[in-house]
This record gives structure tokens, sequence and C-alpha cells, in this order.
């Protein structure tokens, strides 16, 4: 039987066989001596817990007023006992209690806890001050927050400068003008992505409106993300002046949340593990299109999931938000934490997920009590990476500038936590500003020449990919059984 | 969704809904051809679950699907 650790509480008083055992002096092998079935652990030592004089209500409510007064002072040890030896050793041995003694974890922030932090404390953990140092604003780079759409007026009133291009936005149908939709998600966003590229130019995609039969306010369908992602594939496809770079980060803080959704893993038509599907089609190809793409996780990490996760916690990053063309971010809090609902990996598309970190729950813009969810990760971790093309911007004749390669050198950047490493909590731990900000001043000279990005290690990455995709293409198709399953429209 | 691989280049939304004998009704015409992948000449349409089976390969064009449209939604404020 397997043994559990305990604290063994002593009362010399109840029994004068403990009697010996005086205060600091008191000697637990002595005592483990005395009782059968305690291996006590004697790196815990004994503590003693001193008399203490009752407050005046348990006097007046005590029986006996002796009584109440009658606390000796008691000894506490840690030990292992097997569970079924309780009853017996406390019967056997007056003035001895056993108490559990549970592993303890630090609370993890969840989707209740207020905020920690705020947007000052982010970017000084960012180190906005070194990127800004290094000529890394946001400046010129296109910044596409794909969600419920944007609030310019709001963000100006937070302090956000943030150029705003309206004629690259998209909407999802006529009626609804970019830049001048209702204060949410979206805002929240984009506000959160502005805080490391303050100069970024912001483009509204407001996928999350959907009009579609079925939808909500604040939702939408898939095959909506397959035209706001074709409009981004053509922004950045369309004709440049000669010499003229382009760089595009594109923020996505929304997901599938249960496989339910979904046609079951297996089926020609499943979103959550098919690299065929079409939306994880287009993704790959605006990432091979020089856009660097960041995917939420998701908030349903173990310890306190999104009540949408219908407590499936262990399903892993699935869909789009686990593919290997964009980078997927984890939640922490400003004490470097994992937050508790944070969504941790393997990812279904592409097993090392998540790929980073990025810092979430802090009161930010306004919008909602707190700047929360992998929602508010993901734009922090994206505003880093558009500060980081205002220097180093997309070539599409130097492959060291592909998406590809700034992930992973963000992800060689980071800071680690968790595992020594990677794991499936942190990915390769926290974003880093000032880490990029340093690559920056070392490459000034030669700026495509940053040595560390290996291009045998992005084409194996990609013949991977490929290999991945016809291998979901051959698998045999689940039972029919298994395809009764409500799927959307 | 309905993926197709068209070697000869984008159809019209009229060449694809001759191609297959899909009525205005059961493709969405707002949604129209989507280019999702040129490398592969891969384009996306979205039809009625009833007319699915009507897109089926043929000659030089590919059909693949169909592909599930679940909803999506903001990951934040939690419910």
């Amino acid at each position: 039987m397997a043994k559990h650790s305990v604290l063994i509480e002593v009362s010399p008083a109840a029994d004068s066989r403990y009697g010996a055992v005086a205060g600091a002096s008191a000697n637990a092998a002595e005592i483990a001596a005395n009782i059968s079935g305690i291996a006590v652990d004697p790196s815990f030592g004994v503590i003693d817990i001193p008399a203490t004089r009752p407050s005046v209500s348990a006097v007046f409510n005590a029986g006996d007023i002796d009584e109440a007064f009658d606390q000796p002072t008691r000894y506490v040890m840690r030990g292992d006992i097997e569970i079924e030896d309780t009853e017996r050793i406390e019967a056997e041995n007056p003035g001895v209690r056993i108490y559990s003694d549970p592993e303890i974890e630090v609370c993890p922030i969840c989707p209740g806890s207020g905020p920690l932090g705020n947007a000052g404390t982010v970017a000084s953990l960012l180190g906005r001050t070194a990127l800004q140092g290094a000529g890394m604003t946001g400046r010129n780079v296109l910044l596409a927050i794909v969600d419920t759409g944007l609030n310019i007026n709001y963000l100006r009133s937070k302090g956000v400068v943030a150029p705003f291009d309206g004629t690259r936005s998209w909407v999802p149908r006529p009626g609804l003008t970019p830049g001048a939709l209702p204060v949410g998600h979206g805002t929240m966003c984009a506000y959160d992505a502005t805080i490391a590229a303050p100069r970024a130019t912001l483009l509204d995609v407001a996928l999350l409106l959907s009009n579609r039969p079925g939808g909500t306010v604040m939702e939408g369908l898939l095959s909506d993300a397959v035209l706001a992602y074709r409009h981004l594939v053509n922004v950045m496809r369309a004709p440049r002046r000669p010499g003229e770079l382009r760089s595009m980060v594109v923020n996505n803080s929304w997901g599938m949340f249960h496989k339910s959704w979904d046609y079951p893993v297996g089926h020609h038509g499943n979103y959550s593990h098919n690299p065929n599907h079409p939306f994880n089609v287009i993704v790959r190809t605006l990432a091979v299109n020089g856009a660097d793409i960041f995917f939420a996780a998701g908030n349903c990490g173990r310890d306190c999931p999104d009540g949408r996760c219908q407590g499936i916690t262990n399903a892993g990053i699935t869909g789009a938000n686990s593919s290997p063309y964009v980078t997927t971010v984890a939640g922490v809090d400003v004490t470097k934490t994992r937050v508790g609902y944070s969504t941790s990996g393997p990812g279904t598309l592409y097993p090392r997920k998540p790929d980073i970190a990025a810092y979430t729950h802090f009161a930010g813009s306004g919008v909602y009590a707190a700047d929360g969810g992998t929602s508010a990760a993901c734009p922090v971790a994206a505003g880093v990476v558009a500060a980081f093309r205002s220097r180093f911007h997309y070539n599409p004749a130097n492959p060291v500038t592909s998406p590809a390669a700034v992930r992973s050198l963000v992800s060689r950047l980071a800071e680690d936590r968790g595992s020594v490493g990677f794991d499936f909590d942190y990915g390769f731990g926290i974003i880093n500003g000032r880490r990029m900000a340093a690559v920056s001043s070392l490459a000034v000279e030669e700026p495509f020449q940053v040595s560390s990005l290996p291009r045998a290690e992005i084409e194996a990455y990609d013949n991977e990919m490929a290999a991945n995709a016809r291998a979901y293409a051959a698998r045999p198709e689940p039972a029919e059984s298994e395809r009764a399953v409500g799927v959307g429209a | 969704m309905m993926t197709i691989r068209v070697p000869s280049g984008a159809p019209s939304l009229d060449e694809v809904k001759q191609r297959y004998g899909l009525e205005s009704g059961e493709i969405d015409e707002s949604f129209g051809v989507v280019e999702i992948d040129p490398e592969t000449h891969s384009y996306t349409i979205l039809v009625e679950a009833s007319a699915a089976s009507k897109v089926q390969p043929g000659g030089d064009w590919e059909a693949e699907g169909p592909f599930s449209n679940p909803t999506i939604e903001p990951m934040w404020p939690p419910k």
C-alpha cells in the first residue's frame, strides 16, 4: 500500500509516555520508536505549538472553565503512514492525532481572479524601452487584429497612438465600418498589441461579427475566417514599389472551444486535426506569403478552464491554433507563472505547442476588469514581433526573414520557464523583448544576416509538414457511428 | 466547405455552378470561389450540406469535402 505524508500532533499531557518530549529538544526519532506504523521525517524536526490563552468567548462558551484553559503545548512532526493505519495509531496512542499533509501549490490565476499588474508592468517586463531604443516600435508594420472589430476612438481615449488603416481592413458584411465597431474583445486585443508596438499600423479584420445563420453577436463561422485570410493574402501580395518591404503580423485570439463542434478525428472533413482543412491550408498560404501569424493557445487549462471547454482539459491545442505555421501563445501572469486556464500542449496539427508564453490578466484596456485569457497574451506577443519587424522586415528574397525564421528566433530568445527547455505549459518560455532588441544591435551592420536562423532546418520543417498532410489524407475514415456529432453550419 | 483543385486556374462562380449542376440556393454566392493555395490551385466553395454530394471529382477537376464549418468565438471573457 502507498505511504502518505501526514502531520503527527502529540499532546504530552494526554499521555505520560510523551513526557520526555520537551520543546525544542524533542527527538522525533524517539517518538517514532514509540509509535508503530509511522516513519517520521527527521528533516522536519519537531515543531512546538505553545499553549494559547483561549479567547473570552471560548472561556464563556466552554462547559468547564478549567477545561477551556487546559490547552497544553503540542508538538508536530511530519511522517509517512499508510492511511488505513490512522485509526489504529490514534486509538493505541492517546494524545496522538494524525492530520493530512496535502501537496500545495500557489493558487494560479483563474478567470474570476482580479487583475495582476497593469499595462505599464507588462511594458516593463517586455522590455519596451529597449525595443524602442533599438528602433523597434512597429513603424511601417501592419498589425492585423482578426477579431470582433476595433473602436479607434476608444483606443485613442486610452492613449493608443498607433495609426489605423481602414482601407486595408475587412468586415464580413456591408454596413460595418472598420475601426468604428463596438468596444469589445477586438479592441482589447488591439490595445494589448500596441503595448510593445505603439507605432504599428492597425488593421481591423472583424471576423467575429458574422451575420451568417446560426451566428450570434460575437461569434463567426470558420468559413468567414477563410474569407478574412484571403483578404490578408491579397494585402500581402498586392503590388509593391521597387524596394518596398512589407511586414504583417496577424493576431488571432479566438478558436473552436469543443470538439463537438467538429467532425470526428480521422474524418476527411475534420478541422481540429486535419492539415487539409481549407482554413488550415489558407493559414499556411498566408504564412508562406510572409505574415507572422499568432494564435492564442486557448483557455481550457487544467486548473480552471472556461465553461465552454465542457470540462475537457486534455485535448491539447487544436486546429489552426496548433498550426506549424503559426506562433501559439500560452498565458502567464506578471509573476511569470502560468495562468490556470491556459491550455497546455501538445498541439494536434503540430505537437510542440505552445511555442511561447506571454503576459496576461493585467489591468490594461479597461474593456474588461482584466485583459485576460490567452486572448490577451497573444496580442502582447504579437506586438513584440511587430516591433521587431520594424527593423527586420519580411523580404521574400531572403529566407532568413521568413515567418518560420522569426518564430525560431523568438523561441530561442524566450525566457525559459517550467521544465528546462521546451514544455507543454510554457513552450520555449516567455517572449523577451530585451533579447530581441539586443539581436538588433548585434545585427545592425548586416541586418539580414542573423546567423542563428538555419535555412536547412526551416526546409526540413516544411517537408515534415507536407508529409503530415499527406499522412492525414491517407488515414482510414472513422466508423460511421463516430460521425454522428454536431457540426457547425 | 468544399475544396476543389482546378489546374487551369481560378474558375468563375458560374463555371463552378455549371460544372457541378449547383442551383443558386445551393452555393453561397457571396462567399464565392476563394483561392486557398495557389501552389496547388486549390479553391474553396461553400455549399449546402444537401448539395455537397454534387461536388464530385471529374476530368482534371479534383474535389474534396465536405469540411466542417464550426462556430468560432473570442476566448475572453470566460463563460
